[in-house]
């Protein structure tokens, strides 16, 4: 999406997510923002769900796929998007290799698609998740 | 050609230095080949990092039995885990040594097996799986592998069916996954996985694959989280390459390096050093490494300044904050410190002290909203009598304040949960005053007096079980009451999924705990919470919904 960039007239507030070019402007809002952010997260491995911010241990939910924004802030700032994530991860894996894997998947999804400059990602875990194994008959190993 | 039937710890370390070397023989062409999911161009050196820990593991076992072998391997690649698809890469590891733990000797069943196990375990921790990654290469590779137990039982030839499997479903992967496709690549880390599997199959064959050069350029991420921790001993992260001759020893330098400083680290390929280090003397170590060959690439960092700045940042933020005025705001009428904390969680900004006996004024709430600087606040008085006061407030700040009409804390408490601050103000009045009745409060006290109500003729001392105001159960015990108010409300709503039980200020931590184990017993079928809610008067608050 560099062409995206080509076109923007600076506009003072470069990191507003309303950018002027030259044949109208274009608005991304926080939701749609919110939205990439934790669909990004989401096909990141080790995160195997979203969580409700705000929310005390002990009745933190994972939320469902229609509500996924939900788990995510977003801070418009002078120096570019703060996106703050609450995810559940799954058991067993190593919390901050998989957290630096979201960051960096997020900005660049983020940086990508909307063109817009991140300045951080914040990794909330909220919670840990030992999944059950649903997924297992879908492997179907056609044993002799 | 040579049959394996049956592997112990030793082959299969050996297995292990073989894949390691193999990946180590080919890194940079994987980390050429990495446009997905960030084109940072590391699969390579992540999944090499992470073997290598796992093998540096396996090594510091002195008997090489089966379960120590696959007990290290668990431990180091999940410590050693680097990179997406490093993690991955671990978890493969983990389900595979965590299915031969415990097992006498790996006959081929075992060993497809524990591949079967190491793909479930992967694609466990991941809610959408890409297609045309590591895992399609791996899924492939252990089908096959079991589709060729029919077959044969030689482990050799079970493995080499599933590395061309794996190298065929690699050669795929770009018709999965189009971003492949249009760097006209195959994924990198399929392409580690078959190069892993590789040096495992050459391994069976009794190959030993060698690496010539002994230290790779691995980076070592600086952890953060560390530095920040780090009493500042050493003032200046100072870094720099030295470029010299190609045959010069810098293990003098290495070991002068340990004299000036901490966080050492070096890197080192034929006639190049790179250092990073944290010393109170940049000058004299750059000094040193001019004896050695020219310098580039140098950078001093002063650390505290760095710091302080950080610092400073934070408190600047904090007192911008202040001056703020929010969109929304939130005040509550609480009691009891637990629930007080629930509130402050979800950042309420005003708590009004409030309770059964204890009603706020509408003066009190007037100051509460006062100190509130926002656009919008929403009001709940958790108390039936309050909301009459509430709707007083509600009145005189026209636009301003927004009424909840929440008669227990525990139903202020479940609005809250429904909060998101990207709602508009009538979607998020709207979802408040429905979740109310998504909650059904019970209450259990004890009777301060005799009395004849609701047809029960109760004497003092009594436990009560409440719901609505009204007397539903009376009984001897807490415990009894608790189950029986349950009851009564599970007979009314069938919909019940859970409990969240908040015990009071007199009851104890262990009692609350034992009460809640019965519960779980006797409602196999229910999520069941338990939380200090610290309310006077009130041995238990119960919200089912």
């Amino acid at each position: 999406m560099r062409w995206i960039r080509d076109y923007i007239y600076k506009t003072g507030n470069k990191s507003s997510q309303r950018y002027y070019t030259e044949i109208g402007w274009v608005e991304i809002s926080e939701n749609a923002i919110a939205t990439l952010a934790s669909l990004s997260a989401l096909q990141s491995y080790g995160i195997v769900g979203m969580a409700v911010r705000s929310i005390m241990d002990g009745i933190s939910e994972l939320l469902h796929l229609e509500e996924i924004n939900k788990g995510v802030q977003v801070h418009v700032t002078e120096e570019g998007l703060i996106i703050e994530l609450y995810v559940i991860v799954a058991y067993g894996v190593r919390i901050p290799e998989v957290a630096h894997n979201v960051m960096e998947r997020v900005k660049w999804n983020l940086e990508r698609i909307t063109g817009l400059s991140i300045k951080e990602i914040n990794v909330n875990v909220w919670g840990i998740r030992v999944m059950e194994d649903k997924k297992e008959e879908t492997f179907n190993w056609e044993e002799g | 050609m040579q049959k394996v039937l049956e592997i112990n710890g030793e082959l299969l370390e050996s297995l292990f230095e073989n894949a390691v070397n193999q990946l180590e023989l080919h890194r940079e062409e994987v980390d050429l080949l990495n446009v997905f999911p960030v084109p940072d161009g590391d699969t390579g050196t992540n999944m090499l990092y992470t073997l290598k820990s796992t093998l540096n593991e396996i090594k510091k076992q002195k008997v090489k039995t089966l379960k120590n072998v696959a007990e290290s391997a668990i431990k180091g690649s999940l410590m050693g885990a680097r990179g997406n698809s490093g993690v991955i890469l671990s978890q493969i590891i983990r389900g595979f040594a965590e299915y031969i733990r415990d097992k006498e000797k790996v006959d081929a069943i075992t060993w497809v097996k524990a591949w079967q196990e190491a793909t479930k375990v992967a694609y466990r921790a991941v809610l959408k799986p890409t297609e045309g990654t590591i895992l399609t290469v791996l899924r492939e590779g252990v089908k096959e592998a079991t589709r060729s137990l029919k077959d044969t039982k030689d482990i050799v030839e079970i493995t080499r069916r599933m590395l061309e499997k794996a190298k065929e479903a690699l050669l795929n992967t770009p018709n999965l996954l189009p971003i492949l496709k249009e760097a006209q690549v195959v994924d990198a880390g399929g392409q580690g996985l078959v190069y892993f599997w590789e040096g495992f199959y050459r391994g069976l064959l009794g190959e030993r694959i060698k690496v010539e050069k002994e230290e790779t350029l691995i980076k070592e991420r600086p952890e953060l989280e560390v530095i920040e921790k780090q009493v500042l001993t050493y003032q200046y992260c100072t870094e720099f390459v030295i470029v010299s001759q190609e045959n010069v020893d810098f293990s003098e330098f290495k070991s002068f390096l340990q004299s000036q400083g901490d966080s050492i680290v070096t890197a080192e390929a034929p006639g190049m050093l790179k250092v990073h280090i944290h010393t109170n003397n940049p000058g004299k170590v750059l000094d040193k490494a001019l004896q050695f060959g020219s310098l580039s690439r140098i950078k001093i960092d002063n650390m505290a300044e760095q710091h302080e700045e950080r610092i400073r940042k934070e408190i600047d933020s904090q007192a911008t904050k202040k001056k703020e005025e929010k969109e929304i705001g939130f005040v509550v009428v609480s009691w009891g410190d637990g629930i007080n904390e629930i509130f402050r969680s979800f950042s309420v900004d005003y708590i009004i002290n409030g309770g059964q006996t204890l009603n706020p004024s509408v003066e009190s709430l007037i100051s509460a909203i006062e100190q509130v600087n926002a656009k919008k606040i929403f009001l709940f008085p958790n108390n039936k009598n309050v909301i009459l006061a509430a709707q007083q407030v509600e009145k005189l700040y026209n636009d301003k304040v927004i009424i909840i009409p929440t008669k227990h804390v525990l139903e202020g408490i479940r609005a809250l949960i429904e909060y998101n601050p990207r709602d508009s103000i009538e979607q998020i009045k709207s979802k408040f005053e429905n979740s109310i009745n998504k909650i059904r409060v019970g209450e259990v006290t004890k009777a301060i007096r005799d009395s004849n109500i609701n047809g029960f003729s109760i004497s003092e001392g009594d436990i009560l079980g409440i719901v609505d105001d009204k007397i539903v159960y009376v009984g001897k015990s807490i415990e009894e009451v608790v189950i029986n108010l349950i009851n009564n409300i599970i007979n009314q709503e069938k919909k019940i999924e859970l409990i969240t039980l908040y015990y009071g200020k007199e009851v104890s931590k262990e009692e609350a705990e034992k009460l809640y184990n019965k519960l779980t017993e006797t409602y196999p079928n229910l999520t069941i919470e338990l939380m200090y809610g610290g309310q006077p008067f009130y041995y238990y608050y119960l919200g089912l919904e």
